[in-house]
């Protein structure tokens, strides 16, 4: 190995660690969902009242799940299912991805998002 | 001819050799909850090819990898994330070679790097949702580590082989 490669590794690890440290201290106190379709937010939610939320696109449809203050997808209709297998989600930014419809699910801090066409709580 | 059907069995090696990594792989989940997060051994045959077969071997045999481990194991989004990041690892891996002063393990990190940020790149093309800026930490930390990973195996294997065979003199 040389030394190059070491330095290049420990540029990635460092930065990726300092980012990740900067990710955890502003992460908390997230309260609400965020859920987008092709980029456009479609509904926002309270991460403290339990529901299940459909969410219908023109490319398919998934079910969201609010419970115990996390989010996590329990239905879609596409053949990868990845975001169905992904862990529930509460620490603010984290995100679900739904790549075939499109549909991007994220815990925020604020339910305020400009242009947006209806808020849910 | 007899160069030809060298090259040809040396490539269909290295294409099965990745596409059983890739395979392999896919069986073992790895549990950090998010799907998707692999090793990518299969970057391995990609970094050794690099090295013995040049540009156009590694480039062929990757993009055969990706559409046959997609046609195979996975569907059409699966192929499609597997090429934006196998693309751009590829290009970043041969730019990196060709700096003197890094070595199989440097290329491979930022090869491994590099896959990952493609990925990424081409999820926010698709879902429009800036907020997935969050995750490139992440993804630093994950491909500077499997890149080291793999590096270092295809170092070994690439040393190991060279030993033991002459082929490549012959071809030059």
């Amino acid at each position: 190995m040389k030394k190059a490669d070491i330095i290049l590794f420990s540029v990635f690890l460092l930065i990726g660690i300092i980012g990740i440290t900067i990710y955890f201290i502003t992460g908390k106190n997230a309260e609400y969902i965020s859920v987008s379709v092709d980029g456009e937010t479609i509904g926002v939610y309270s991460l403290n009242t339990d529901c299940e939320i459909p969410i219908r696109s023109g490319n398919g449809e998934n079910v969201l799940l609010i419970q115990n203050s996390t989010a996590r997808m329990i239905l879609a209709d596409c053949p990868n299912q990845d975001c169905v297998l992904h862990k529930e989600i509460s620490q603010s930014n984290e995100s679900i991805i739904c790549l075939p419809h499109k549909v991007v699910v994220t815990v925020i801090k604020e339910p305020v998002e400009g242009d947006l066409d209806a808020v849910t709580y | 001819m007899r160069l030809h059907t060298k090259k040809l069995a040396e490539y269909a090696c290295l294409l099965a050799f990745a596409m059983i990594v890739s395979y392999i792989e896919a069986l073992i989940p790895i549990p950090l909850g998010i799907p998707g997060v692999k090793l990518g051994l299969a970057n391995v045959a990609i970094v050794f090819c690099l090295y013995r077969t040049g540009i156009g071997g590694a480039f062929i045999i990757n993009i055969c990898r990706v559409l046959l481990c997609g046609l195979l194991f996975g569907n059409a989004y699966g192929v499609l994330y597997s090429l934006a990041g196998a693309v751009v690892s590829l290009l970043i891996m041969v730019c990196v070679k060709r700096i003197s002063a890094f070595g199989m393990v440097g290329v491979s990190i930022a090869g491994g790097v590099a896959h990952n940020i493609g990925q990424l790149l081409l999820a926010l093309g698709i879902t429009q949702v800036p907020v997935l800026w969050y995750y490139l930490p992440f993804l630093l930390v994950i491909g500077a580590l499997t890149g080291f990973l793999n590096g270092s195996l295809a170092n070994v294997i690439y040393k190991r082989i060279a030993k033991h065979t002459e082929l490549h003199d012959n071809e030059k």
